[in-house]
């Protein structure tokens, strides 16, 4: 499944057209950079509170496919137009980091 | 794979995150596009990354240095200080030294010299008050 195949009003996208081809893997959460560069895999979602602008370079170094941040979290225009620039797509969501997870699952990645 | 020789030189600013990733950037285009093994490019990236935001977060500052010959890549971190008090223990994963700006960055747990250490095919750290070296290479 490509990010562009991943419709749900449960994930607003924050970037544009950049990306959108990516192929997703899997799913992975976490806030710990380090913890991310050294688990996550080629093509994964990543699941974080984090958003600075490390995240984007943690996800453009290990090729995640796209961020999704939980709860509303708010990420900075800054960061919003590198990763436009840097082709990882960012979506917030008003769920929690579990039900992301959830609702992930039930849009059929596993 | 024979990569033709490349050497390239950048400076690390202390607790400046808006460059930190050039090098491990840099190297992960180069590596791609000489189609080199993407398990390889990766724990190259991360490993150099890691060691980049190592500068940033607990140096006054200092200098990455790249050399890529043949078959070999070797990246080498100098930095102005203040030191790593206790190798072993920096070496051991989950202690940290960490500032409040690493931790609010994401990073500052105690992962990045181990993570470094496994990644690479060749490691070697010396550190005093007035600085800290760290060389790592990999067989491409």
């Amino acid at each position: 499944m490509k990010v562009k195949d991943l419709n749900s009003n449960n994930f607003v996208p924050l970037t544009k057209d950049n990306g959108l081809d990516n192929e997703i893997a899997s799913i992975f959460v976490g806030d710990l950079l380090s913890h991310v560069l050294a688990s996550a895999n080629d093509g994964d979602i990543l699941i974080t509170v984090q958003s600075n602008i490390n995240t984007l370079a943690v996800a453009s170094l290990i090729n995640l496919s796209m961020i999704i941040f939980p709860d509303n979290v708010h990420v900075g225009q800054d960061i919003i137009d590198k990763a436009e620039e840097q082709g990882i797509p960012l979506f917030k969501s008003t769920l929690s980091a579990k039900d992301c997870i959830l609702h992930l699952v039930e849009l059929g990645i596993k | 794979m024979a990569l033709k020789d490349i050497s390239l030189q950048y400076k690390i600013v202390s607790n400046d995150m808006t460059e930190a990733g050039i090098v491990a950037s840099t190297i992960k285009k180069i590596l791609k596009e000489n189609s080199i093994d993407p398990a390889v490019i990766r724990k190259v990236s991360i490993a150099v990354y890691e060691a980049e935001i190592n500068v940033v977060i607990h140096s006054r500052g200092g200098e990455a240095a790249v050399h890529i010959n043949n078959d070999y890549i070797e990246v080498s971190f100098v930095d102005i200080g203040p030191g790593i008090a206790d190798i072993p223990m920096a070496l051991s994963e989950g202690w940290s030294t960490a500032s409040e700006f690493a931790r609010g960055n994401g990073f500052g747990a105690g992962m990045g010299l181990p993570n470094i250490k496994a990644l690479a095919d060749d490691f070697n750290l010396m550190s005093s008050p007035d600085g800290t070296s760290l060389k790592i290479g990999f067989h491409l």
